[in-house]
């Protein structure tokens, strides 16, 4: 199966190039996790569809701009799937906020199938990427194993867009009849946050997870036993989810990481952002 | 340097002389042999940082080994460098059930692992072949693989946290027993860096429940083909099975003669196949009676199903002893490492016989026939004139081929020096530029495993003068 429609990516190219400072958008499925959007925004959602389908090889190539749903339903006439919840029965939130194809790479947020099956960093195999001086470059490949050079492909997964912008994404895809239940208990379907108020995901470990589900109560929207993971509305006291190992939040905090690493994260933006230009807020910069 | 370095450890962690050259010279990749100054075997991370220090401070490169098993060179130190062994560094440090981890020093044998925690129903996953003696240390670097990768990935998928001593001689502590939260995946990159990165000492590793219920079946087939269809059709199915591995008849041959191994009469292919649940039983059966019809449909002479643990044993043997077997055939041995997407498999398989009938060399296959991983296993006598340069060839020739079809010029052996020449053909200058500048991120100096991965780093032509003769 070859691509949908021949799409170039001068414009997006143009834009990097002229503009000191960029935002990369998606649909905004996620934006109540990122910095109110400056400069200028790079829209990547004309940039769609899909490129390659190896049904056989279970291997697909998409370009960024591409909607979950669009994928999913692609993927699905073939048998195949990304292995993320159904947001219809368990709403968008376990469901990883499904936008498009770029985002969901480049946020990496937990999901509820993640113990079983994976998260993006397990699916991405290669990616096609738009680095912010406007040349591209390629990473990965198309075989289920590699081991040639630095994995960089995994770098970008979950890099919010601050070391390069996704073009295409060469994904391993898995076959619906081999897919597990999905065992989280809730449902939350987080359609506009900003007017809900405050919203998290967390993620425990054995101890403070009991604990923090007594401290949060009502607040817990969905939990994922085997991950540990809550996701989360209302007004809830940042102390009751001081105990987690990693936050993923509305309020615009830096990374739960050590000072080393933090500092390597800054490191490697300069080193792939030389001039601060891709979602320089991002991360609570 | 000796004497610089029995200063900072006891004298008997620091060998030396003609004989320990001579051993650590090289690891499993034959082709390259290049002496060591002296061999350092530390004890603790703390130890190991005094030895990076110590070379940084007198401008000697150093390289990470643990087996060396490694089939890439990947453990091959510079010519009268310091190889740093973690063969001391041994001892699991702490085990975290309720979060199904644990922390090892990165010399343990990576079957040390599971057997530390065996008794729980735990296992650590990634099985290289190697997995008796190839420590943790070293299946961090080559991001290695291994028959179950298919159903659980590779190396990287099970690693939460390292230590590692940075090119710098600083400690940098990298995730931690909870795994990746938001920021950047270091971990991910660290792994599979082959040694270039630092060294590291300590790894948080993921821990796996055992399956509940395993079917393992050997499938005999009178030729190859009607065990690459099978596999096809198997995953087709939609089953994700634990692993599927072929072996030809070379290989066949091999473990008839080392081992007095006997299959079914007209075998010229086996395929193992393995299924396992953590859940539904009866679903695995079900499975498994699927998958006798598919090969029986292709054609296979019988299939052996195993009763119990150690019939599974048995039936494992031909996989896991047969690049072992091979020794009997030849003197020397050479296994290449190929992917490319699985629908490719017989197609490329092919190739690899009539590369192998075109350069007069022996060739026997094995691989992990779920994830197109090929190891074309090449054997000869390395003393008949211009035969390496032959297998060298055939190699590459294979390699070609791999790329052409949109794989990956290695699945699990990694870059090392034996296919530095291979980057420029798989990434151009600008994903070759990626790559550097991830590097960049940990290492921007030329004494941590120099001239690996990367080819035509600036340093490496004055490093191959520089280190010519002594390391000082």
């Amino acid at each position: 199966m070859e691509g949908d429609r021949m799409v170039s990516i001068e414009p997006l190219v143009e834009l990097v190039q002229t503009c000191n400072s960029v935002t990369v958008c998606g649909s905004g499925s996620k934006h109540w996790l990122c910095p109110p959007p400056e400069g200028a925004k790079l829209d990547m959602a004309p940039y769609a569809g899909i490129v390659e389908l190896s049904p056989d090889d279970q291997v697909v190539v998409v370009r960024a701009g591409t909607t979950m749903d669009h994928l999913q339903s692609e993927l699905a006439e073939y048998g195949l799937c990304l292995p993320l919840p159904d947001s219809a029965e368990f709403g968008n939130a376990p469901a990883g906020l499904p936008g498009t194809v770029g985002g969901g790479i480049a946020m990496s947020l937990p999901h509820g199938l993640e113990s079983q099956c994976g998260n993006w960093r397990d699916w991405v195999l290669g990616l096609s990427l738009l680095r912010p001086d406007g040349t591209t470059a390629k990473c990965g490949s198309k075989a289920v194993k590699n081991v040639a050079g630095y994995d960089v492909a995994r770098l970008m997964v979950g890099s919010r867009g601050t070391l390069g912008v996704i073009l295409e994404a060469t994904l391993k895809v898995y076959p619906r009849a081999a897919m597990p239940r999905c065992e989280v208990k809730g449902h939350s379907h987080w359609a506009n946050p900003r007017e809900i108020g405050w919203k998290a995901i967390a993620r425990f470990d054995a101890r403070s997870f009991s604990e923090s589900l007594d401290a949060l109560g009502e607040w817990v929207e969905v939990r994922d036993d085997a991950t540990r993971t809550l996701w989360l509305g209302g007004p809830f006291a940042a102390p009751a989810i001081k105990g987690a190992r990693a936050v993923w939040s509305s309020a615009d905090v830096a990374p739960r990481v050590s000072a080393q690493e933090a500092a390597l994260m800054e490191r490697a933006r300069l080193i792939f952002d030389p001039h601060q230009k891709l979602n320089p807020r991002a991360f609570g910069r | 340097m000796v004497d610089g370095l029995r200063k900072i450890v006891r004298p008997e962690q620091v060998l030396s002389g003609e004989a320990v050259r001579r051993v650590y010279a090289n690891d499993a990749y034959p082709i390259e042999k290049s002496p060591p100054g002296c061999v350092v075997l530390p004890e603790t991370t703390e130890e190991a940082q005094a030895v990076v220090r110590w070379c940084l401070s007198h401008s000697v490169p150093f390289t990470p080994r643990g087996a060396g098993t490694g089939l890439s060179g990947g453990a091959m130190p510079a010519l009268g460098g310091v190889v740093l062994s973690t063969k001391r560094m041994t001892r699991i440090l702490e085990i975290d059930l309720e979060n199904r981890c644990l922390l090892a020093q990165t010399g343990i044998a990576n079957q040390r692992l599971s057997d530390a925690v065996s008794s729980h129903g735990l296992h650590f996953a990634p099985d290289p072949s190697s997995q008796s003696v190839s420590t943790l240390g070293g299946n961090i670097a080559e991001n290695s693989g291994g028959p179950h990768t298919l159903k659980y990935g590779v190396t990287v998928q099970h690693i939460l946290g390292l230590t590692m001593i940075d090119p710098a001689g600083e400690l940098v502590t990298l995730g931690g027993r909870g795994g990746n939260g938001p920021g950047y995946d270091f971990v991910g990159l660290v792994v599979g860096g082959e040694g270039t990165l630092g060294v590291v000492t300590e790894a948080w590793v993921k821990l796996t429940p055992n399956p509940v219920a395993v079917r393992t079946a050997l499938a005999a087939f009178p030729d190859v083909k009607g065990a690459t269809r099978s596999v096809a059709q198997i995953i087709a199915s939609g089953v994700i099975p634990a692993a599927l591995e072929i072996m030809d008849r070379g290989i066949l041959n091999a473990l008839s003669v080392a081992f007095g191994l006997r299959y079914p009469e007209g075998s010229a292919a086996l395929l193992l196949i393995e299924l396992d649940t953590h859940g539904d039983v009866s679903a695995l059966d079900r499975q498994m009676a699927s998958v006798d019809e598919l090969c029986h449909t292709n054609g296979c002479i019988s299939l052996r199903l195993a009763r119990d643990e150690a019939e599974r044993k048995e039936l494992w043997t031909a996989r896991k002893r047969g690049i072992g077997a091979m020794g009997r055939l030849a003197p020397s041995i050479v296994t290449h490492d190929g992917v490319i997407p699985r629908s490719k498999l017989p197609e490329v398989l092919d190739f690899v016989y009539e590369v192998a009938a075109r350069h007069g060399l022996g060739v026997a296959n094995l691989f992990h026939a779920g994830d197109g991983n090929l190891h074309p296993c090449f054997y000869f006598d390395e003393r008949e004139p211009g035969v390496v340069d032959r297998v060298v060839e055939a190699g590459e020739e294979i390699l070609g081929r791999c790329l052409e079809l949109g794989g990956s010029v290695t699945g699990e052996h990694g870059i090392g020096v034996e296919k530095l020449d291979f980057m420029d053909r798989m990434f151009s200058a600008a994903d070759l530029r990626l790559q550097a500048d991830a590097k960049r991120i940990f290492n921007t100096g030329e004494l941590c495993n120099p001239c690996k991965v990367l080819p035509n780093q600036k340093s490496c032509v004055e490093h191959r003068i520089r280190w010519k003769g002594t390391a000082w």
